[in-house]
């Protein structure tokens, strides 16, 4: 079968050429298919929030491919690169990255809005995804008056309201406690259950030997070890 | 004391002035990408072209839909300038007041044409997944450009000869004369207006590009001449007002600009097909549709005004 | 094309952050207003013109006698009805009455409805005249006579009747020390438009010392001085007008700095570059609408219904007091103001835009 993911060879490189040159990922070959749930391991610094950037489209390699289903994607232009994103891609930060100062269904329908999709339409799958992530209780609370849990279920919810896909999630757990960060792996199930193909970048070692986790990848220093 | 210092056409240069400047930034822009552009490459060099390049879409669009407000601008400032000028009782006498006038406006019509041209083929452009005209957009705009810039001069030249003691003749003189070409008889002419527009709606379902293109540009010369000598006579509803301008007046309900835009757009669909498959190679019939729309509103607008004359007097002027 | 859910977001957004907008909108609302202002007073001060001039007659003869304007007389009055085209001559009375207790003149215009013994006066004039005492009747001090006439009512000043005193035939020779058979000016009706013109050549061709106008000529007079007033003045608001743009793209390029993380949030969701300028764009045209609007409404207010303090000194001399604009807005002097201050403000901000659009999305993040 095609793998989903299918990265050639992939290097990135900070300023190259000048005197601050640094390779923050070397030669790296990776395939995932369109179901299977990979995790990411390495410490801090090893490169795994350049290489989930580089899978989302959000800047470019200095060499090497990235194949989403058969299609370069590194190689596309805006449009259509950010389409992609639109579309194909759930990515849910470490940080959150929710606009503040509105309000959680407004910021879960945020992606929908790139789209042309009657008011109805967008209503149900915003109403969808707060369901599937739990957090449709709190639709009208501000962003500011979240607590992290809360905070990272409207940004799973965002994640899923185009019903993408793929899945990229980066320390997902990091700003959270430990009732919160196991309510997060199960979360991680669900998704399996619903067929996505997901990425977690993460040194938590929570993580280690979930049963549902296709592939436990480590990469340290930019490189991946087998 | 000049021309040059009244208000709207103050205004008008400074505007102008302001869009030669965003485009020559654009220009720096442009030529950089033309020199250093390989699509292949995933250099720092390359993503930073192709992010340039969406300024300069954006800074090109922006200079479009300023120049289509400012033409109507420079449309309505001809008309109130009437006034100042001696002997100029509508936009005619004003156009007309030096050798350069109606050189300037067929020449504005023109570049109109060209950035619209250009406005597909960017569309078409950002369509692609590899920027496949991006180069021949780029030569295209340089032309504009340079295009563009002596239009401006060409607006100075017109606007600092407006004389100001000297008459100038108005449509009452200008038109009077039939010089309609080829020696045809108005009545020929009307009869060739609609036998044309009949062929072109024909051409347009059957996605002929390059007769379409033919056609129109006959179309809009003989539309020309039929506006003024024949429809302009029943808009006026007097046998011998034979003028392109005074219907863009107040008097007119402003039909002269739902008259004249439906034309030129009209023709733009009917003529840009084929120049588009002559610069880049792509086929792009869609537009014939809106030839037809266009074309098939003005001439309604215009034989409305015949048709409804006739049915109030019985007779034709 | 984007649809209206992303135009509702821009909204959403541009409230969320409307201190962001604040300095820009009342500034840019002030400069709108200013130009607003001037235009509606000098075009509501031609109209004045214009419309007085409406009410003359078609050609105007007088007579410019070394330079000077001096009364003509009777017999010319017969002499111009002599030319071919010419319906009727119409001789006028007009002038001005030295008013020495203030050294300034007032206008002397006949009002054919008054009566030998009263006069009206403009706000203005009613006004100064209290000043010296005279409320109810003024003495005109002619030769060594004086004549005393009731003020029977003060007239509202617009620009024309401004400074001006009002009385009939009769009392307007008294005052202006003319004889009965002298005349300001000759009014000539001429039924044919197309002979105006040439009446008005022939004019001075039989008598060298005359002068004469059609009216369309004194129209388009005013007309340049106008115009030509206006274009100085936008000459000059231009530059004041550049040095905000600078002000407003500086401004601007703060302001879009520290968004950068939410815009960077904004495209890792599938805003494209081009997405995000033009969620700049429709934000920044509901700014510059808001403030156009706004501008132009306040103006309205402040010249037609507060008569423009300060800014009528400038126009009209300190002297000027008591006037009232009449209110004139013409489309085409707001599609004007639109292109002259809409449009460059749009400009400016297309490249920070662009710039803030660029930002590398996990850069920005961080
Ligand atoms: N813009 C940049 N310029 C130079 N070095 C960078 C830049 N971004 C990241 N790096 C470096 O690349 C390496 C990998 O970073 P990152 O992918 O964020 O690691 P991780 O997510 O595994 O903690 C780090 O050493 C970091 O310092
Ligand atoms: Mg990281």
């Amino acid at each position: 079968m095609k793998p989903k993911i299918a990265i050639e060879h992939l290097y990135k490189i900070y300023n190259e050429g000048k005197e601050s040159e640094f390779a923050a990922l070397k030669d790296i070959t990776l395939s995932v298919g369109a179901d299977e749930i990979i995790i990411l391991k390495g410490v801090s610094g090893s490169g795994k929030s350049t290489l989930l950037s580089l899978m989302a489209a959000f800047s470019k390699p200095s060499r090497g491919t990235i194949l989403i289903d058969g299609e370069n994607i590194s190689k596309l232009p805006d449009i259509f690169a950010s389409k992609f994103r639109n579309k194909e891609i759930g990515f849910i930060f470490q940080s959150f990255n929710l606009i503040e100062g509105l309000s959680v269904s407004e910021n879960v329908r945020i992606p929908l809005v790139l789209e042309p999709l009657e008011k109805k339409e967008i209503d149900q799958k915003v109403e969808k995804a707060l369901q599937l992530a739990n957090i449709a209780h709190k639709s009208q609370q501000n962003i500011a008056d979240l607590s992290g849990g809360e905070k990272q279920r409207c940004a799973i919810a965002r994640a899923l309201v185009n019903n993408p896909s793929i899945i990229f999630a980066d320390e997902p757990t990091a700003n959270l406690d430990k009732e919160n960060s196991l309510k997060f792996i199960e979360v991680l199930e669900k998704f399996k259950t619903l067929k996505k193909c997901v990425v977690v970048a993460t040194h938590d070692s929570l993580f280690d030997d979930l049963p549902f986790v296709s592939q436990y990848i480590n990469i340290t220093d930019g490189e991946l070890v087998l | 004391m000049s021309i040059f210092l009244l208000d709207s056409i103050v205004v008008m240069f400074f505007v102008e002035t302001v869009l030669l400047l965003l485009m020559g930034t654009s220009m720096f822009a442009v030529a950089k990408i033309l020199k250093y552009w390989n699509f292949d490459a995933s250099t720092t060099l390359q993503y930073a072209l192709e992010k340039k390049n969406y300024l300069v879409n954006t800074i090109i669009l922006f200079t479009i839909g300023v120049k289509i407000i400012l033409f109507v601008f420079f449309v309505k400032s001809l008309d109130d300038l009437a006034p100042l000028v001696p002997g100029a009782m509508c936009a005619t006498g004003v156009i007309g007041a030096n050798k350069f006038g109606n050189t300037l406006l067929i020449y504005k019509i023109f570049t109109l044409f060209l950035l619209g041209v250009w406005v597909v083929i960017n569309r078409l452009d950002l369509k692609t997944k590899k920027f496949d005209y991006l180069r021949k957009k780029y030569y295209l705009f340089i032309v504009i450009f340079a295009l563009l810039g002596i239009e401006f001069a060409l607006e100075l030249l017109y606007f600092t000869n407006i004389p100001l003691n000297t008459p100038v003749f108005c449509c009452s003189v200008v038109f009077v004369v039939e010089n309609l070409p080829f020696g045809l008889e108005t009545v020929d002419l009307v009869k060739i207006f609609y036998l044309l527009f009949v062929s072109i709606l024909v051409v347009d379902y059957f996605n002929k590009a390059s007769l379409s293109f033919v056609l129109n540009i006959l179309f809009l010369l003989l539309a020309y001449y039929c506006v003024t000598y024949f429809f302009g006579t029943y808009v006026y509803e007097e046998p011998n007002h034979k003028c392109p301008f005074c219907m863009l007046q107040k008097e007119y309900h402003y039909i002269g600009y739902l008259i004249w835009s439906t034309l030129f757009l009209g023709t733009y669909f009917g003529i840009s097909p084929h120049i588009i498959y002559s610069l880049i190679g792509k086929k792009y019939q869609r537009l014939l549709r809106y030839n037809a729309l266009f074309l098939t509103l003005f001439v309604a607008i215009c034989s409305y005004y015949v048709i409804s004359f006739y049915l109030r007097n019985g007779v034709f002027l | 094309m984007r649809n209206k859910s992303f135009i509702d977001f821009s909204v959403r957004l541009l409230i969320k952050e409307k201190k962001d907008y604040l300095f820009s909108f009342f500034i840019f609302a002030f400069i709108i207003f200013i130009v607003t202002a001037v235009l509606f007073i000098s075009n509501s001060i031609k109209r004045d013109l214009l419309v007085a001039l409406a009410n003359e007659g078609q050609v105007i003869v007088k007579n410019n006698k070394g330079g000077h304007y001096a009364p003509l007389n009777d017999a010319y009055l017969d002499a111009l009805l002599e030319i071919n085209g010419v319906d009727d001559v119409v001789g006028k009375v007009d002038g001005y009455y030295n008013f020495a207790q203030d050294r300034r003149y007032f206008h002397v215009v006949v009002e054919e409805d008054l009566n030998d013994s009263s006069i009206y006066v403009s706000e203005d004039v009613g006004e100064l005249l209290k000043k010296f005492k005279y409320e109810k009747e003024f003495n005109f001090l002619v030769k060594d006579t004086l004549i005393t006439l009731d003020i029977a009512k003060v007239v509202a000043s617009n620009i024309i009747s401004n400074n001006t005193i009002f009385v009939n035939e009769y009392n307007a020779r008294r005052v202006l020390e003319m004889d009965d058979d002298a005349y300001s000016y000759f009014v000539l009706k001429v039924p044919n438009e197309d002979e105006i013109e040439n009446i008005a050549l022939k004019i001075p061709k039989l008598y060298p010392n005359l002068v004469a106008l059609p009216d369309y000529e004194v129209e388009s007079d005013y007309d340049h001085l106008y115009y030509y007033k206006g274009g100085i003045f936008m000459i000059l608001y231009i530059v004041s007008l550049v040095s905000f743009f600078i002000l407003l793209k500086n401004q601007i390029s703060s302001v879009y700095g520290s968004r950068r993380k939410e815009i960077a949030i904004l495209r890792s969701i599938g805003f494209s570059i081009s997405d995000i300028i033009l969620l700049k764009f429709i934000q920044n045209s509901i700014v510059v609408f808001g403030a156009y609007f706004m501008a132009i409404i306040l103006s309205y207010l402040y010249v037609f219904f507060f008569d423009a303090p300060l800014l009528r000194n400038i126009f009209l001399g300190e002297h000027v007091t008591h006037i009232s604009f009449t209110p004139v807005v013409d489309i085409k002097m707001l599609f004007l103001i639109f292109i002259f201050t809409v449009i460059p403000y749009l400009a400016s901000i297309l490249i920070p835009s662009w710039k803030l659009a660029i930002e590398d999305i996990s850069e920005a993040m961080k």
